[in-house]
């Protein structure tokens, strides 16, 4: 668990004068105390209003128990100098949420690049929600000294416990995106109307989504381009935005099925997030889902892999040359070391431009570059000497019990019960990821 | 006499006064010294071990005064409600402030006790304590108030008057009080508390304006509706304002708040906004405003507030048409059907008034192709779209080519003897045999587990319930070959840990069969004998004594089994179901493998869908003769059922030569006229030869009143009836006519533990692949008892996908499975139904009477309604052509059929209207022609609807839908022939 205390000059506010409304985001953390963003107007109003207000909800939602109260943490916005991206995450750690304003869309001037928390207090909502078309909306991101004197508000203090799962979850959403490819694109009517149906869909499965003239349905063959989608009512956050949207993207991983049993595929689909993107005038809202409504983004094993495979040094030098980029170019040979630095929280993903932005999640990130829990176990098994190389793969002590790990041509595969439930779903086991860094290191 | 002497005697005496004076008057340092004393002298005083309250007050309070919060919430077991409040503030007043605060703090986070909130309002109301900004401390204050009208002291129920009276008097009495409750409502955790949770206690005092003026409440109201509350958390903030009754004055006076809440997301707060500006005369809103709140009346999901919001654009209409027109195409978009009908009549009758109607069409492009369809020419026309070229039609030459390719034996297989390309008609439903397909292809072909460490593998996941029923089979075949073997220590521990793991886990009782075999293999003990209750239930006993008996030590294996005979079993009941029937497959198995025995079973399937390849049955048979093992009886009557027919002489031959009944019955199963002594495989060999699928029944609960009820009859295989002990087939087989109160047909697991039985369900499905009809009969028999069942738990869309194979027919019991899950409320359920519907339309398979049927006795009996199946059935119709036409035709056949047109007829007329639209073709049944005129007088929704279905005329010139469903046989066809040719190479 991570502590994390937010100290803000002055709370955020929705601030009326005779011939505007200004919004103040005020900021906490990162590259400096309080730093400063943005200055100038947004050209649509109602649309920042609602977009932010929608990131601002996932921000204080477990949407898996929604019953339970959810603790907020305030959403953090970057700059990387031609757009503000504002992110939260949800606390079931199932949702996250991205807006990004481009430089298009607002008339201003961006002062530095970095990512910073910001206060989102109810009073500033209840603002939020009442803007309305027709009144420009000024938009500052962070407070400067005159804005501050102006305000004559006192400083805001809140202490927030980040639990590591969420940490590294929120971290490695970048790294489940960039591994998605656009699955289907819909301009503004059909846009409308699946997301007005789809969060309306009371399947209590994870069934997949399918396209029927320009409708989506709930079906049980998915085709290749269909997508798996578990508590669609996930998607009714969105609600506010859907009159602004001129268009619709679908994201999701290539298809793939489950790792079948004894020489036998299996007919079975791998339940995979998805990514749902609005598309407005300049600016985008997306919203990524987990796999299942009760399942996190924290630990997807596509991750696993990739750490394991990348020295730590190659990680820290291309983290230094980190300078709040818009965008990186998602090389192949650089994929890994932009995937481990995706899981350390110092890059997001951008689904419409198809790469990389530079944003340093402004919390300690300690537990997110700490290994993962099954990439520690892994060295942990390693180390107490568990791990006996057998022909065609190895076998794996784990207390009383030895699991028999097999390098087959499929993939990794176990005799443990993880695997034996998962079949792949979720990446390999903690035994098939030692027995293949031993693999690894004996080579 | 010491300070803890004399508490102790005023605690005793119940005197919490004379507590508070004398610790009052004691100093920090010398109660936290004497605490240890005073709390020995006075912890048999705290609740729950007295019970005088009086006692319990006083040592509460001195409990409080010298202890931290640390150690207050590290008692545990008390309740601290009932610590005087007055007495508690006194004796806190002059403790060390970081002492108390850290208390107050506790009591706002609840770590020890809620109920003590009137203490720290108290602080805060002196300014000794910094009112918590969190809406901990905001649900206290209402907590407080709402916990007040709960019953007092004599246990007595409050009325609903006066509850609202006792809150009532506290907020009069004390208007601070009050005023935290009030504050208390800006946070969303609070307002959703009062909206769910203290529903008619707050809203009658507001609502009353004893206490708060009623400007004030209307005002609070309006706060309420404009914050970024979810939309349940203002369901209070409605209550309050519909007892107001709010006047149109008093709306004038507030007429920008308004406009503001109608800009937020809320349908409830949307309402009061649209319909506060509706009640407010010309003139005193703003049109801008106006015509904001009904496009966001109209982006919503909401119909009401949808029609509402059109009505204050046919207002707004009147001062500035351009904004109405463009605010109500929004509407194009709304989900449903009449609500877009609305909007779109609106358009029509005010675009031309607007100031740039060129520019307000072109906003209208896009919308043709999401609107209902029976709306879509209609938009055309108003957006001058040209929608007479449809889609391209089939290439006829093509496909006449792809006919004359075809011998006579395939085209006759899938119903494409005679046909007219130039005017071609819809085929019949395709009526085939399940082994006129090609299920012993090669691509359907199923390979067996080859290795011990396949094996292992596959055990974990069949015991973590992970398999489908063929990999199911494939792991008891694995382990009758290799389960001799002696196991590596790694792989012994590996099924051992999941096994433990599972019997010490919560497991479902449909996994305990396996969990027997899975003991028998790794620890070599003969398994429990059978009772009547596991044959019943295809379970292994309750829980406890499956628990008891998988957790038993280790026993030496039975002799009894070493050497099987064709009646292992000889009990009592025979299983009367799937579930029963794999309960002793495996018990079988697991006596063979308790003895270090190898086998081969005969039930294995070979291929896809439960089929097994009869030469290769023939082979196993040759290899047990040859080892002289008799198969287990269950097993051998497991493969007369998946034994695909496929004559040859050939097959006759070895048979014959193997000699012995086991080999009789499998020649008789295969068509021979051969004599089989044994009674239960001549019965079991019987079933086979009756071709055909046997005409389903869909027996009807009593409850719902209607007493139609589909037979189901078997080929007379069985003269002696289904309960004789020798005939497990028969049983198996009439467990699907079993009457409600019986044992469902797969298992005796309760519905409500079936996520672990989605495995267990999967494997049941491959029991009798020749006849798969009977699956959706029991998914009608099943689900048509709970219709608006709609649990996670439930798997019957397991049975009902076992159905969406096309080499699959579908009969009667098909249908009725399909209708039922189309009708029921399961979204999962439906979803497969949905699925089958599809695809079954283009490949053929497809009877709409035959579906539509059904459907009519479950609406006729009252048992489900149109209003579930009509979307679906729209959403369906969608998909092409033929499908929008045989949408058509089924609500055809249901409207021609129905004994009484029901309340929710339009949604049927409706979902008909959309699908006619589709495919331009109108009502040509004279029948239903006649039932739909019948409900076409009047103004009603169904009367309206009823007209437009009239008036479709056939305006499609193409034969689209008849070439579509030409060329999904030709595909059959085609796929056949080619399997056919493969395995004739």
């Amino acid at each position: 668990m991570v502590d994390v205390l937010y100290r803000y000059r002055v709370p955020s506010a929705v601030l009326a004068s005779d011939d505007a409304t200004s919004l103040l985001l005020s900021t906490a953390g990162g590259r400096g105390a309080n730093p400063v963003f943005f200055n100038g107007f947004a050209e649509d109003a109602p649309l920042a209003a609602k977009a932010l207000l929608t990131v601002a909800e996932v921000a204080r939602t477990r949407y898996f128990d929604p019953g339970a109260r959810a603790r907020s943490r305030d959403p953090v916005v970057t700059s990387n100098l031609d757009v503000l991206r504002f992110e939260s995450f949800s606390g079931c750690n199932g949702v996250y949420a991205r807006f990004d304003l481009d430089e298009g869309a607002v008339d201003g001037e961006f002062f530095d690049w970095g990512t910073t928390n910001v206060d989102m207090n109810q009073p500033m909502r209840t603002a939020l929600a009442q803007v309305s078309r027709g009144e420009p909306l000024g938009v500052a991101v962070g407070a400067d000294d005159l804005t501050v004197q102006t305000m004559d508000a006192t400083e805001v203090e809140k202490k927030v416990p980040l639990p590591d799962r969420w940490v590294r979850g929120f971290a490695e959403v970048s790294v489940v995106m960039a591994g998605m490819r656009l699955v289907q694109e819909f301009g503004t009517a059909h846009a409308r109307r699946i997301l007005t149906d789809v969060p309306r869909i009371a399947a209590k499965r994870v069934g997949w989504i399918t396209w029927t003239g320009g409708r989506a349905r709930l079906t049980t063959r998915p085709g290749d381009d269909d997508v798996p989608l578990a508590g669609p009512e996930r998607l009714g956050s969105l609600a506010r935005v859907i009159p602004h949207v001129t268009g619709l993207r679908v994201y999701a991983p290539p298809a793939e099925h489950r790792k079948g049993i004894g020489g036998r595929p299996s007919a079975e689909r791998m339940t995979v997030p998805s990514a749902w993107e609005l598309v407005f005038d300049g600016a985008r809202l997306a919203l990524v889902l987990s796999p299942e409504a009760y399942r996190g983004f924290s630990g997807e094993g596509g991750v696993l892999l990739a750490l394991s495979q990348v020295d730590q040094s190659d990680i820290s030098a291309h983290g230094d040359a980190l300078q709040g980029q818009a965008y990186i170019d998602p090389q192949p040979a650089s994929r890994p070391i932009l995937s481990a630095l995706g899981a350390g929280g110092r890059v997001g993903f951008d689904l419409s431009r198809g790469g990389f932005f530079h944003r340093d999640l402004p919390f300690d990130r300690s537990a997110v570059e700490t290994l993962q829990p099954r990439l520690l176990d892994a060295r942990a098994l390693i180390a107490d000497g568990a791990v006996t190389a057998v022909e065609g793969g190895a076998e794996v002590r784990s207390g009383d019990t030895i699991y028999k790990v097999r390098f087959a041509d499929e993939g990794l595969r176990c005799t443990c019960a993880w695997f034996a439930k998962h079949r792949g779903e979720r990446g390999p086991c903690k035994h098939a990821l030692a027995a293949a860094l031993a693999r690894v290191s004996t080579a | 006499m010491s300070l803890a002497t004399r508490i102790s005697q005023a605690v005793k005496a119940g005197d919490a006064a004379t507590v508070r004076d004398l610790l009052v008057a004691t100093p920090e340092r010398e109660r936290r010294s004497q605490r240890e004393e005073i709390l020995a002298h006075t912890s048999r005083q705290l609740p729950p071990r007295e019970r005088v309250p009086e006692r319990r007050r006083a040592a509460m309070l001195a409990w409080l005064a010298t202890s931290t919060s640390r150690e207050l919430g590290g008692v545990v077991g008390v309740s601290w409600a009932g610590v005087p409040v007055g007495e508690a503030v006194d004796v806190l007043a002059d403790r060390p402030r970081k002492t108390r605060n850290a208390i107050l703090n506790s009591i706002v986070r609840n770590e020890w006790q809620r109920r003590l909130w009137p203490i720290v309002f108290e602080f805060v109301r002196r300014g000794d304590f910094n009112r918590p900004a969190g809406p901990e401390y905001a649900m206290g204050a209402v907590g407080h108030v709402v916990s007040a009208t709960w019953p007092g002291a004599d246990g007595r129920e409050r009325s609903a008057e006066e509850r609202v009276e006792v809150v009532e008097q506290m907020c009069t009495t004390d208007p601070g009080l009050f005023d935290e409750v009030i504050a208390a409502l800006a946070h969303e955790e609070v307002a959703t508390y009062v909206s769910h949770w203290a529903a008619g206690i707050l809203e009658p005092v507001l609502a009353r304006c004893g206490v708060m003026s009623r400007d004030d409440t209307i005002d609070l109201c309006l706060e309420g509706f404009l914050r970024d509350y979810k939309p349940s958390a203002t369901r209070f903030f409605q209550r309050v304002w519909a007892a107001l009754d709010v006047s149109e004055d008093e709306l004038v006076s507030r007429v920008d708040r308004l406009a503001r809440i109608a800009a937020t997301r809320n349908p409830g707060a949307q309402w009061i906004a649209v319909q506060g500006f509706l009640n407010i005369g010309n003139g005193a809103v703003d049109v801008g405003s106006a015509a904001a709140a009904a496009e966001g009346a109209l982006a919503g999901t909401t119909k009401k507030l949808a029609m509402v919001g059109l009505n204050l654009l046919a207002r707004v209409a009147a001062l500035d048409p351009d904004r109405a027109v463009r605010a109500a195409a929004t509407g194009l978009g709304h989900s449903r059907a009449d609500v877009q009908e609305a909007a779109l009549a609106f358009l029509c009758g005010h675009i031309e008034s607007s100031v740039d109607p060129t520019a307000v069409r072109t906003l209208l492009l896009g919308w043709e192709g999401t609107v209902a369809p029976h709306l879509q020419s209609q938009l055309a026309e108003l957006v001058g779209l040209d929608t007479t070229s449809g889609r391209p039609d089939h290439n006829l030459v093509e496909l006449q080519k792809r006919l004359d390719a075809l011998d006579e034996s395939a085209r006759a297989a899938v119903g494409l003897t005679s046909v007219d390309l130039a005017s071609p008609r819809l085929p019949a439903p395709l009526d085939f045999r399940p082994w006129d397909a090609p299920v012993l292809s090669a691509d359907r072909r199923i390979p067996a587990i080859e290795t011990v460490d396949e094996l292992v593998e596959a055990s974990v996941a069949a015991l973590a319930g992970a398999l489908d029923g063929t990999d199911v089979e494939r792991v008891l075949d694995g382990i009758a070959r290799l389960g001799s073997e002696r196991l590596s220590k790694a792989a012994a521990s590996a099924v051992r840990a999941q096994y433990e793991g599972v019997v010490a886990g919560n497991f479902g009782p449909a996994r305990t069969p396996l969990l027997l075999l899975m003991r028998s293999w790794i620890d070599r003990m003969a398994p429990p004998p059978l009772n009547f209750y596991d044959l019943r239930t295809g379970i292994l006993g309750r829980r406890q004594t499956v628990v008891g008996s998988l957790r038993t030590p280790r026993q030496r294996p039975t002799d009894n089994f070493v050497s099987l005979g064709l009646s292992p079993y000889d009990g009592g009941e025979y299983p009367a179901n799937a579930g029963g029937f794999a309960l002793v497959r495996m018990w079988e198995l697991a006596h063979l493998v308790a003895a270090h025995r190898s086998t081969l079973l005969l039930a294995t399937p070979t291929h896809a869908g439960g089929w097994i390849d009869p030469m290769v049955l023939v082979q196993r048979l040759e290899r047990l003769a040859s080892t002289s093992t008799v198969p287990g009886r269950f097993d051998v009557c497991q493969a007369l059922l998946r034994v695909a027919p496929r004559p040859a002489l050939e097959i006759g031959r070895r048979l014959g030569a193997i000699g012995g009944d086991v080999a009789r019955a499998a020649a008789r199963a295969l068509g021979a006229e051969v004599d089989v002594s044994d009674d239960g495989l001549r019965r079991a060999a019987a079933t086979r030869r009756t071709l055909g699928s046997p005409e389903v029944t869909v027996r009807v609960p009593a409850r719902t009143e209607w007493a139609q009820s589909y037979a189901l009859r078997f080929p007379r295989a069985s003269p002696g009836g289904p309960r004789r002990r020798d005939d497990p087939v028969g049983l198996l087989l009439n467990g699907l006519a079993s009457p409600p109160d019986r044992i469902p047909w797969w298992s005796g697991v309760n519905a409500l533990l079936a996520p672990e039985a989605r495995q267990e369900m999967s494997l049941a499905v491959t029991t009798m692949p020749r006849f798969a009809d009977l699956y959706g009969a029991a998914v009608a028999t099943t689900v048509v008892f709970d219709l608006n069942a709609n649990r996670s738990t439930d798997v019957d869309h397991v049975t009902l996908a076992a159905l969406l194979d096309p080499d699959v027919p579908l009969g009667s019991g098909a249908h009725s499975g399909l209708a039922v899950a189309l009708i029921a409320k399961n979204e999962t359920l439906a979803a497969v139904g949905a699925d089958l519907f599809i695809d079954a339309t283009e490949d053929g398979r497809l009877d709409v009477e035959c579906l539509a049927s059904v459907v009519v006795k479950l609406v006729d009996g009252g048992a489900g309604g149109l209003n579930r199946i009509a979307p679906r059935m729209t959403t369906a119709a969608a998909v092409s052509l033929l499908h929008a036409d045989a949408v058509r035709r089924f609500w055809q056949v249901v409207f021609r059929d129905l004994a009484t047109a029901p309340r929710d007829a339009h949604a049927g007329l409706q979902s008909l209207l959309q699908a006619g639209t589709l495919c331009g073709r109108g009502i040509d049944d004279g029948a239903a022609r006649d039932t739909i005129e019948a409900m076409a007088a009047g103004s009603s929704k169904r009367a309206k609807y009823a007209r437009e279905v009239l008036a479709l005329a056939d305006r499609w010139v193409s034969h689209r839908p008849e070439l579509d469903a030409i060329d999904g046989r030709l595909d059959r066809a085609e796929r056949w022939q080619a399997a056919a040719d493969r395995a004739t190479r």
